[in-house]
């Protein structure tokens, strides 16, 4: 029994550490800083390893590392940005953003406009849309009700549609007509 | 003809894999008839691959080129250590309290740890922690004297100034602690090296230190063999 839960263990901590590269991507899309996503990241992902028997349920393991990553977030404004409306108001990080000049201009547009989102609709957006994260699952991951989550993501889209028109215009001369399939 | 309406929320959940079947069916054969709610749809789901082609699944090495030259918060096992008393000198803080804070590492670790294996990080510049981490080393060493102990402070970010010589307010105690303990290491993170140095800060290490390549992929291979693990 005992080598059992070893080898549980063992196999937990790699599946954690195999989580690195998509907490980053959300803790880069959640703080706009590459230095501090890898801050973010190495602490999430050290006190998942820490914390691994308390995950029970193998499956949910992508949404134990961003409820993680969210606390870790959530202590970081605690700390340096303690009078941060995360509904309303608009973080901008400390420091000059990285520019990467090989970033196309639709990547610079697409993470300017998410910068501009007030926090918990930035988290809620990029966890639907870049981790494909259900409705339920956000709101556990956030502590917030699934309503919220929902009316989060219809702002947050209805402003990212306003921000990017100009992304959307170029590429709306070949909209294609969406017809059901049968 | 189907004058069904479609809600917003409709379309979000549609585009989101929301929908039941029959939900999903219904809202499909609406669509048909309802052009502005195709262009609707049409936008969620651009807005969604735009983020998706903006934010791309970046590769290890990409990541771990850049670490902060801050760093917040602590792990909840060191939240237990109330390690604070030792601001007031690690020196000191050596020879008190030794029993009771090695107990309370040992609650907070995992059942496979390899108890006298330790690592402590230190990511932050800041003399009160510097302390603590040397403290902490020491606690370790004098509390596990076999063979097989080894205890690595390993340091990223603003921790660094604790190995760097023109910032270290201990190196002479640092040379002396790896002089005496053989099990003791000091590792500093290439990573913070190569920012330090690009943002124009000179970086002389205290001699002895080591360097890893990255201090997060440093860390987490010990966790993975069992070492323990101890945040400052």
């Amino acid at each position: 029994m005992i080598m059992f839960n070893t080898s549980w263990n063992h196999s937990r901590t790699e599946l954690i550490t195999q989580q690195r590269e998509r907490v980053y991507r959300i803790a880069l899309s959640w703080c706009g800083d590459h230095m501090l996503a890898d801050d973010l990241t190495q602490e999430a992902i050290t006190k998942g390893v820490v914390k691994k028997e308390q995950l029970a349920d193998i499956n949910k393991l992508s949404a134990w590392m961003f409820r993680i990553l969210h606390n870790c977030w959530m202590e970081y404004l605690r700390k340096y940005r303690p009078s941060l409306d995360i509904d309303n108001d608009e973080y901008v990080s400390d420091r000059e953003p990285e520019r990467d000049f090989n970033q196309s201009q639709i990547v610079r547009s697409v993470r300017h406009a998410i910068e501009k989102l007030p926090m918990g609709q930035r988290q809620v957006i990029t966890l639907v849309d870049l981790e494909e994260h259900r409705y339920a699952e956000v709101a556990e991951i956030l502590g917030i009700p699934v309503g919220t989550v929902m009316s989060r993501l219809n702002r947050a889209r209805s402003t990212l549609k306003t921000q990017l028109s100009h992304l959307n215009e170029a590429a709306m001369t070949d909209r294609p007509q969406l017809r059901s399939v049968k | 003809m189907n004058e069904e309406k479609i809600t917003i929320e409709e379309l979000h959940a549609l585009a989101d894999g929301e929908l039941t079947a029959e939900q999903r069916d219904r809202v499909l054969a609406a669509l048909e008839h309802d052009p502005k709610s195709q262009a609707l749809l049409y936008d969620i789901r651009h807005t969604k691959t735009l983020l998706q082609h903006a934010y791309p699944v970046e590769s290890n090495q990409t990541q771990t080129r850049s670490v902060s030259i801050q760093r917040f918060g602590q792990i909840a096992a060191v939240l237990l250590l109330s390690l604070t008393g030792f601001g007031l000198g690690w020196q000191s803080a050596i020879t008190s309290n030794t029993n009771d804070k090695t107990t309370a590492v040992n609650a907070v670790l995992p059942d496979e740890k390899i108890p006298d294996k330790t690592i402590i990080y230190l990511g932050q510049s800041d003399q009160e922690k510097f302390s603590a981490a040397l403290a902490t080393a020491q606690n370790l060493l004098s509390n596990h004297p076999g063979p097989d102990t080894e205890v690595y402070v390993v340091a990223s970010a603003g921790g660094i100034d604790l190995m760097r010589k023109q910032t270290s307010p201990y190196e002479a105690e640092m040379v002396k602690m790896m002089t005496v303990n053989k099990a003791l290491r000091f590792v500093a993170c290439n990573n913070t090296i190569y920012r330090f140095r690009q943002e124009g800060k000179k970086v002389d290490l205290i001699n002895g230190t080591d360097v890893a390549p990255s201090a997060v992929e440093f860390v987490v291979k010990h966790l993975r063999q069992g070492w323990q693990y101890i945040s400052i």
